[in-house]
């Protein structure tokens, strides 16, 4: 196996990370990180930015970039189909769909302003259910379907309903909530509170554990149901074990990170071009660390960019992930999966 | 230890409880045999493959081997007609997919690998990616992967569909080699009765509803 390449994107998302540290309204040197690292530095400000704010955000921001490429890949697996990833899909409108539904509407419950960790419990569940639902509904009508044209169209069709939904949820909405709706939709890893990030690193953790421990039956679910039964692969056991890691991974990020665009499809293409394997155990670390790589990147720029102002990460993976979407589109690459 | 052979008792199968022979079959294979499945598209000849091959159940009766009670899929070995296109994976990659050591996570043996390429008539393809292949080419890295598999029982499920003359011949005598020197069980479903009646031993003709075993030379 190539470990040059894990090795390679590790020693990069290090060097990101350190730069993504030190970048944002305040800039801390190398020199004064490592200090507050061996607690040795001498301004305080300085160590609570750092502690209370660019630890969690960065922690935030390689969780949600290796969560969402995962969840990409697993969708790419699922589906046999190279554009699927949790934002084509529309699984990231159902998750924003339920966010909404929870923030405009049951926010003003007074006991979620008492409880912080309630407040965010109740995000994470919503997101969860909106995102299972559209995995569900998306993976039983593409048993139906025979191209996977149909299967996006279908997608981008129930991503449409959901935003209309929406919007008619924030026309309602008292101003307060629909602020934070809105800042929410533009993708943000700094938004992610203390309590969410706990959540967050819980449920991430184990979904990337338990996809780690899928990779061989993701191998053989390639070849087709009738190689995989014929190899001993439940396959319904297989494929909710799947579409379970799948959900959890992007609705909990987008629950607390906001829709966030094209990474899921994009970084899964970028490793396969990489490494030229389809191998899961091979592909898996590539993904993630890939993953972490685009999503610290991009946060490093929004923060960089103009002066105190945060350009909304979104447009960032857009501006990274779509050109890789028209490449698979248009590239005879998509020809290694056939008719799509 | 007992020698390996196979049993089927009874044997009916079919869609929605609706059998697709008018009687039960029974009938009695041993290693070595190369059993060829002739008969019309639709009259069942892959349900009857799969049901052997445990993938799915039958309606009644039963298959047992000398070893176990019952014929579980990781005794056999399949091949399909369906070509599953996957990105960046290698002949020999997918040759071992599959495979004891791979389930096991055990590292590939490269020189097994290579014998059965060359006993396919591939060798030096080890290294090509699988979506270059013809369909012929495919097909045979597919039978090279079932025989790495070592199972007593090869299902193949009309293999050679897509492949030019020269290439169906060249199967078919390659697994009448397989079936009596591996001792292996093979059983093929096939449309290609003249090759089927020189290379195989056993003939399973199904026909209105009827399934006759012959023997060769019978």
């Amino acid at each position: 196996m190539n470990k040059r390449y894990p090795i390679f994107l590790s020693s990069i998302l290090l060097f990101i990370s350190f730069i993504n540290l030190s970048i944002g309204s305040q800039e801390i040197g190398f020199k004064e990180i490592l200090e507050i690292l061996q607690n040795k530095n001498t301004n305080p400000t300085w160590g609570v930015i750092f502690w209370e704010y660019r630890i969690p955000k960065l922690i935030a921001a390689i969780l949600a970039g290796a969560g969402l490429a995962c969840s990409g890949l697993l969708m790419q697996t699922l589906f046999r189909n190279p554009l699927a990833g949790p934002y084509v899909l529309g699984i990231s409108s159902g998750a924003s769909f339920g966010v909404a539904l929870f923030v405009l509407a049951g926010s003003s419950l007074a006991a979620f302003a008492m409880y912080p960790l309630l407040y965010a419990l109740g995000v994470g569940f919503a997101a969860l259910i909106g995102s299972f639902f559209i995995l569900f509904a998306m993976y039983w009508s593409s048993k139906k379907l025979h191209s996977g044209f149909s299967v996006l169209i279908l997608g981008l069709i129930l991503g449409q309903i959901l935003g209309a939904l929406q919007s008619g949820l924030s026309f309602i909405a008292s101003p307060g909530a629909l602020k934070e709706f809105v800042l929410w939709g533009m993708g943000s890893f700094s938004q992610v509170s203390v309590p969410s990030l706990f959540f967050m690193v819980v449920i991430v953790v184990f979904s990337l554990w338990r996809v780690y421990t899928l990779h061989h039956k993701l191998d053989i679910y390639l070849l087709g149901d009738l190689y995989a039964k014929s190899m001993g692969l439940d396959l319904r056991k297989f494929r909710t074990a799947t579409i379970l890691a799948t959900g959890l991974l992007s609705g909990v990020i987008t629950a607390f990170c906001g829709p966030i665009a094209f990474i899921g499809l994009a970084v899964p293409h970028v490793s396969r071009f990489l490494i030229k394997t389809h191998e899961h155990k091979q592909l898996y670390w590539v993904v993630l660390l890939l993953g972490a790589i685009i999503a610290v990147l991009s946060d490093t720029i929004s923060h960089a960019g103009l002066g105190n102002q945060v350009i909304p990460i979104n447009i960032l993976t857009s501006i990274l992930g779509g050109p890789v979407v028209l490449w698979v589109i248009l590239s005879k690459n998509t020809k290694r999966y056939g008719e799509i | 230890m007992e020698k390996f052979n196979l049993h089927i008792q009874d044997l009916t199968w079919g869609y929605n409880g609706n059998a697709l022979l008018n009687h039960a079959f029974s009938t009695q294979i041993q290693l070595g045999d190369f059993v060829a499945l002739l008969g019309a598209n639709g009259t069942g000849k892959s349900t009857l493959l799969r049901v052997i091959g445990a993938i799915e159940k039958p309606l009644s009766g039963s298959i047992f081997s000398s070893i176990s009670s019952g014929v579980h899929p990781s005794e056999c070995a399949f091949v399909f007609a369906q070509r599953p296109l996957i990105p960046y994976l290698t002949v020999e990659k997918l040759v071992y997919l599959g495979t004891e050591s791979f389930l096991k996570q055990l590292d590939k043996d490269p020189r097994e690998i290579q014998s059965i390429l060359q006993k396919m008539k591939m060798e030096g393809y080890e290294k090509r990616y699988v979506d270059t292949l013809s369909d012929g080419e495919f097909q045979k890295v597919m039978i090279a992967r079932a025989l790495l598999q070592k199972k007593h029982i090869l299902i193949l499920d009309e293999p050679t569909a897509f492949l030019d003359y020269p290439s169906k011949k060249m199967l078919f005598e390659l697994l009448q080699n397989v079936a009596r020197e591996e001792q292996k069980i093979i059983i093929m479903s096939t449309h290609e009765p003249e090759l089927a009646y020189q290379y195989a031993n056993k003939f399973w003709e199904i026909e209105k509803g009827e399934l006759q075993e012959r023997k060769k030379g019978e």
